[in-house]
């Protein structure tokens, strides 16, 4: 089939109206949620989901309401067809459809760099590798679990100098990993702070929610709007787990300075190859985002949300509808 | 009083929505037409 047929058919239409239904929706809710100043974390999450749920569901759910949307007609009196630009012939030299097609074979290869090779390779050596456990220096950790109210957790001191700190939830019960190495740098009051947040995960997960945008995410790995539109809702999650620990422990300048301990110096990774320094840039700016909110006691308080939640629903519900 | 003022504002923050609509109309239209444009200036 050519390519001009596939992008009229069932499946095409699909691709490309969905494609445009969450470039709408991600603009549209970027800006309101910036106007109305909602810096609520549990709140912006609500709002960005709407960009990879409603998407999803728009053209099968629009088709069905008016199975006639997609002719000639209807596409003159539209707001945005997508038609005119896939249907120009000749940009120059560059057809747009296969500029259309590289933007979708770099979607995939982005995709499968970030999750698919990384997630194997951590499979590998997760099979390969057995890490020491330090039984004599976990009462701390214990302590504070109990002072949390989450001594159901189970957690494991890895002894090694790197500092890494992250919630399992693959195992029997949720479990908090830390190496020993990240014990030696941190106060009392900061490693109750981080062993915060990973509680607020462990508690959190029980929704999973993520899990549903992640699978929603896969499913849809040919537009790069939901790439970013995930990104930011997992930001929202650490944001989330950062302002329940911030609570916890009443220390929000504490949390902060911790999160400071793990921004990844740039200066080495002079030889690393083009995706490895912008993983690495990616994450500083994630802690840095984190950091900035934390010092500046960013304001939780939002008025009317299910009344914003709704009208931007709303809006971008009609606004699509009339793109086709 | 003051919470009568803060009700009031954040009711004025809603019409941010149709603002918003309007200009969001407008880029969205002009990126329909732009291929027509396109088409017309350059590729005849």
């Amino acid at each position: 089939m050519d390519i001009h047929g596939f992008l009229n058919s069932y499946v095409g239409n699909y691709i490309v109206q969905s494609f445009f239904h969450s470039l709408t929706a991600a603009v549209l809710v970027g800006a309101l949620v910036r106007l109305w100043k909602i810096e609520n974390p549990l709140i912006v999450q609500k709002f960005r989901s709407l960009v990879i749920l409603l998407p999803l569901v728009s053209f099968p759910v629009y088709y069905l309401l008016n199975p006639i949307r997609g002719n000639a007609s209807f596409r003159m009196s539209a707001l945005f067809d997508s038609s005119r630009w896939l249907d120009l012939a000749q940009w120059g030299m560059v057809p747009v459809s296969l500029v259309l097609i590289s933007l979708v074979i770099g979607a995939l290869l982005v995709l499968a760099c970030q999750e698919l090779i990384m997630l194997t390779i951590q499979w590998v050596q997760s099979k390969k590798e057995t890490y020491p456990v330090n039984a004599a220096v976990q009462s701390p950790v214990k302590r504070i679990l109990r002072e949390l109210h989450a001594p159901l957790l189970d957690d494991y001191v890895i002894e090694s100098n790197d500092q890494v700190l992250f919630t399992t939830l693959t195992g029997p019960k949720p479990a908090i990993v830390l190496t020993s190495g990240l014990l030696r740098i941190l106060s009392y009051d900061q490693l109750k702070a981080a062993l915060g947040h990973e509680v607020a995960h462990a508690i959190r997960n029980n929704s999973h929610f993520l899990t549903l945008l992640m699978l929603i995410r896969l499913l849809m790995f040919y537009n790069p709007v939901m790439l970013f539109a995930f990104k930011a809702a997992s930001l929202d999650e650490e944001k989330i787990c950062d302002d329940i620990a911030a609570f916890w422990t009443g220390k929000p300048q504490v949390l902060a300075d911790t999160l400071k301990r793990f921004y990844i110096a740039e200066e080495g990774i002079g030889n690393s190859t083009v995706l490895e320094t912008a993983a690495v840039s990616g994450t500083n700016m994630m802690i840095k985002a984190r950091v900035e909110r934390l010092e500046r006691k960013a304001s939780q308080q939002v008025s009317l949300p299910w009344l914003k939640f709704a009208f931007t629903m709303l809006t971008i519900v009609v606004i699509n509808y009339y793109i086709v | 009083m003051n919470m009568s003022k803060n009700i009031s504002r954040e009711l004025l923050n809603l019409f941010y929505i149709p603002v918003v609509i309007v200009i969001f109309i407008l880029v969205i239209k002009m990126f329909n037409w732009l291929p027509l444009i396109i088409l017309e200036l350059f590729l005849r």
